[in-house]
């Protein structure tokens, strides 16, 4: 598929798993979820633009988000970006796929 | 998630604008949380503006996230087809044209045929539905059935067509009613539009509670009253009785006959006499109903037959004559499913159209190989651009893909045309079945069967145009292509048998036996039409309708007195007459019955069947038919007198060998009924229904020695004149106008008679022919084009020829070979076609063989003619190359 700007500090579809996490608490739109990532992160994540919004397209085009225009708090448009059901789900098998690697990259550190 | 998938996919503009914009408010918000922290708007924005990065890349990642990628590259290879319409639209247009062609005929005729022969009743599940045959029953059989045989029928209907006249409002117009029995509505599981519908209570002679009783279909009920619901409780008369309207049947119902629409329904018993309800021997009732749940159409008829025994021996009529009754125990019925229903315009249209259905075919077929044609034609001209996208990468399946999916355009854009355009053919195919005896009413509308019909009609059309192109695109070789010069390729031109050589000569092989089925047919309608009728063909036939104006009995006769009367002081009348049939009488019917010669006992047997006619005195004149003996009837033949009867020689020669008939006797009818009639005189032969029959041995009757129960009937006026018809036509209306201004007439010429007996005949002919002129022109095109583009490639091989002393009389003749062989071959392909599949036409022919040498000959002939024809532009032109310039080029 050519060029991809996937940040190098981060594991292959760990963006989109954090940015469903990060719908969980509401609707957002695409700089909120940047912020909120560098926020709770402790200013480690930093994701791109260039990065965030073909990851946003993706969830949208598999039906794990939905998209809605709306205003935001200055009062610009803006589009907001709810989890689906299906999302939900979603986030859910990531977590446990993440979750098993991260355990398995933790023993291989310990054991080899 | 598919269908968010496809909107993007179809409208890319919008999701790439909706992006662009939801970025731009990221960096406006970017830009606002870098100004609180201090930085001026202009330091801010283009700060922002830097931390967003790449953000062309960032939008082409999230297209490709959006789609798939051979989805891409399908919407590529679409747009590029759209391109080609751009940028060559003659080339677009001659492919959408051909496409639409084909496939629009095609669609027309197969939704003429799913209308009539394939649709579902639209009533409640139509597959429990069956009908009893042979075709009609009496009323008594009805009852019974319905008695003896719940088992195999829980609900059964009767119901019959009939033709009426009709008073909506002042004028008397002729209708056909739909009579069925009270359990109609409910059987059939319908619900009425409005108001509601007639039941068993409606259903008895005189009427139920409410009187006499009628549902209005919902088309009338549109085209007549605007759907005003207050029709519900209006009157309409119907035969001068007057009938109330109690409720509208929904939309698309039509009854249970494909084909014909009746405007109202009557309860089937409401109007018969006695005679309708009580003879067993009267049949005029087709039977159908609901099966019980459980048992298949075949259990269901063998069930019939263990009752039908019974049910005859119930109604037969005890003082029935032994031979009759013998005959009537030994009728047999058959059920079959009543699905799609019954009809009688079905019976006479269906063959026709399935065998319309093959030409129409064929003619798609001769269509794909245009477009195919023309698809190779520019595969050659885009060779060198095939050969540098190969060779700078691009798959060869790729390239083939993109040769399928632009044949799918093409074919998407013709079939759309087609489409619109079979809707409104199938409506003029309607017209043309109609007449005015017997008109034809079909929803020719599209429905999900004809437009999967078309769909799957146009992928394989797309593909078959695609075949030989992608193909070809697959073989290319990119290095010989770029390397080969237009001269060289040009030699193999003219004599290998290249994919483009093979596809028009199978056109001109399909096109020979569109011509020869169009030939045929034409034939056949030749020979019906150049039949000696027996009588002159420019006679006025003057009907008209008494009876529905309330003339009966005594009246009646005055009536026809009066009219002939009348009919006979009109300037330009050289003669009139009155008869019980018209000549030609088709829809009108026949009279026949079994005679005995010269006081031998009349027994019932084919051989026996006459058919007969009461005429007036003059009859044989005014139609112009001869008499070859004896008299014709005078004023003197009267109820008084002695019974006499005119008869045509093939009777003669059938019942009076030795040729001696004149003052011989005649019976008909026996016992009691039993009436002797003299032979007073010999009349030449005459067609009796239509020109096709085989010669009728006819008897005529005096009209006034007919026994007054055969005299309640409207009789039609013989007219003939000298000079202007329409001027006379016109002061017969007057003239019946004078005598009374409320009987509904019609004045046709015997040969309009003849044109509307004749209608299937003449839509096979009109339409073959037309199919087969299509197919001509397309074969036509594709041979010029292939010679014009040999020619064009060629010309450096030509000019060599020219400049080494060929005559150009030579090169001419060489180009026009070339046309004649690819001709002859598909013209041998297309004769030994035409040999194998004539028979499939046999049925609808009359006194032509199905290998009819003529036909033929004549489509054969045409095709080479016109291949001779295709050939001349281009052997011109070859034959001026002129061989510097030619040796000069590339």
């Amino acid at each position: 598929m050519g060029l991809t700007n996937q940040p190098p500090d981060l594991l292959p579809g760990t963006l989109d798993l954090l940015i469903l996490r990060t719908l969980v608490r509401g609707p957002m739109h695409g700089y909120g979820i940047a912020e909120r990532l560098r926020q709770i992160s402790d200013e480690v994540l930093h994701v791109g633009e260039s990065s965030l919004y073909p990851a946003l397209q993706r969830l949208l085009m598999n039906g794990w988000v939905k998209a809605a225009w709306g205003a935001s708090d200055n009062n610009r448009r803006a589009r907001f970006y709810t989890l689906t059901a299906a999302g939900k789900r979603r986030l859910d098998e990531e977590r446990k796929e993440f979750q098993k690697l991260v355990l398995a990259i933790q023993k291989v550190l310990e054991t080899a | 998630m598919m269908l968010t998938r496809l909107r993007a996919w179809i409208r890319p503009g919008r999701w790439d604008a909706e992006l662009a914009e939801e970025i731009e408010a990221h960096r406006a918000l970017k830009q606002a949380e870098y100004e609180r922290a201090g930085m001026s708007p202009h330091e801010a924005a283009a700060a922002s503006r830097r931390a967003l990065g790449n953000v062309t890349l960032a939008r082409e990642d999230a297209r490709r996230v959006r789609f798939a990628p051979w989805l891409e590259s399908c919407r590529q290879d679409v747009a590029y087809a759209f391109r080609i319409l751009r940028r060559s639209p003659a080339f677009a247009a001659a492919m959408v044209l051909v496409m639409a062609l084909g496939i629009g005929s095609t669609t027309a005729v197969f939704g003429l045929l799913d209308a009539l022969v394939l649709r579902d009743l639209p009533v409640r599940d139509p597959h429990r539905l069956a009908y009893v045959a042979h075709p009609s029953f009496s009323y008594p059989v009805f009852t019974e059935l319905k008695r003896r045989a719940p088992h195999v029928f829980p609900q059964l209907f009767g119901w019959n067509l009939e033709g009426a006249n009709v008073q909506w409002s002042s004028r008397l117009e002729p209708a056909e009613i739909l009579m069925a029995s009270g359990e109609f509505y409910e059987t059939l599981g319908i619900a009425p539009a409005l108001g509601r519908f007639f039941t068993v209570a409606d259903d008895r002679s005189g009427g139920g509670p409410d009187g006499l009783v009628a549902v209005i279909s919902h088309a009338s009920w549109t085209r007549r009253f605007g759907r005003d619901p207050s029709v519900i409780g209006r009157t309409v008369r119907i035969d001068r009785r007057v009938f109330t309207i109690v409720g509208v049947s929904p939309a698309g119902f039509f009854g249970v006959a494909p084909g014909l629409a009746p405007e109202l329904t009557i309860p089937l018993t409401v109007l018969a006499d006695r005679d309708a309800l009580e003879a067993p021997t009267r049949s005029w009732i087709h039977l159908m109903g609901r099966l019980s749940d459980d048992i298949s159409v075949e259990r269901a008829d063998a069930a019939l037959q263990q009752v039908w025994p019974a049910v005859l021996e119930v109604t037969v009529n005890p003082g029935m004559p032994a031979d009759r009754r013998a005959m009537y125990l030994g009728r047999t019925v058959t059920l079959h499913s009543a699905r799609t229903g019954f009809s009688r315009v079905r019976n006479q249209f269906e063959e026709p159209l399935w065998l319309l259905l093959a030409l129409v075919a064929l003619l798609l077929v001769v269509a794909t190989a245009s477009a195919a044609n023309l698809m190779l034609a520019r595969a050659v001209a885009r060779r060198r651009e095939l050969a540098v996208r190969l060779a700078i990468g691009a798959g060869r399946w790729r390239l083939v893909r993109q040769m399928v999916t632009e044949a799918v355009v093409w074919t998407a854009l013709g079939a759309g045309a087609g489409v619109l355009g079979a809707s409104w053919a199938g409506n003029g195919l309607v017209a043309m079945m109609t007449t005015w005896e017997d008109p034809i009413a079909l929803e020719t509308g599209l429905n999900l069967r004809v437009l999967s019909f078309t769909a799957a009609l146009a992928l394989l059309t797309a593909m078959g145009a695609a075949v030989f192109p992608a193909l070809r695109a697959s073989r290319a070789n990119a290095g010989a292509t770029l390397k080969e010069s237009s001269q060289l390729t040009g030699a193999a031109g003219l004599r290998r048998w290249s994919a483009g050589k093979l596809l028009v000569s199978a056109q001109v092989a399909l096109t020979v036996l569109l011509l020869f089925g169009a030939a045929l047919f034409v034939r056949s309608l030749q020979r019906i039409v150049e039949q000696d009728a027996g009588f002159d063909r420019d006679v006025l036939i003057v009907s008209s309708d008494a009876q529905a104006a309330g003339y009966e009995a005594e009246r009646l006769k005055a009536f026809h007195a009066a009219l002939l009367e009348r009919l006979r002081t009109i300037p330009g009348v050289e003669a009139a007459s009155l008869s019980e049939y018209p000549p030609i009488s088709d829809e009108d019917g026949a009279w026949t019955q079994s005679i005995g010669v010269d006081g031998a006992p009349v027994t019932q047997d084919a051989s026996r069947y006459v058919y007969f006619n009461a005429v007036t005195p003059g009859y044989f004149r005014t139609i112009g038919m001869r008499l070859l003996a004896g008299r014709d009837f005078s004023d003197l033949d009267t109820a008084q007198s002695r019974r006499v009867v005119i008869v045509t020689e093939s009777l003669v020669r059938r019942f009076f060998p030795d040729g001696d008939a004149l003052g011989r006797r005649v019976s008909v009818g026996r016992d009691e009924n039993r009436q002797d009639l003299e032979i007073v005189g010999i009349v030449s032969d005459a067609k009796y229904q239509r020109l096709q029959e085989p010669t009728r041995r006819i008897a005529y009757l005096a009209i006034r020695q007919l026994p007054d129960s055969m005299r309640d009937e409207n009789l039609v006026a013989e007219v003939r004149t000298s000079g202007a018809t329409v001027a006379v036509a016109d002061r017969i209306r007057q003239e019946i106008g004078a005598l009374d201004t409320t009987v509904p007439i019609r004045i046709q010429t015997i040969n309009e008679r003849i044109r509307e007996s004749l209608v299937t005949e003449r839509v096979l002919a009109m339409l073959a022919t037309t199919l087969g002129l299509s197919a001509l022109a397309l074969a036509c095109a594709a041979l010029y084009g292939l010679l014009a583009y040999t020619v064009s490639r060629q010309a450096g091989e030509i000019g060599l020829r020219i400049a080494l002393g060929a005559d150009r009389a030579t090169v001419r003749w060489m180009v026009l070979r070339q046309s004649l062989v690819l001709g002859a071959v598909g013209v041998i392909a297309g004769v030994a076609a035409s040999f194998a599949l004539g028979g499939f036409a046999r049925n609808m022919l009359y006194q032509v063989s199905a290998s009819d040498p003529f036909a033929l000959a004549a489509a054969a002939g045409l095709m080479l003619a016109i291949a001779l024809c295709a050939g001349l532009l281009p052997a011109r032109r070859a034959a001026r190359v002129d061989p510097v310039v030619a040796l000069r080029v590339d």
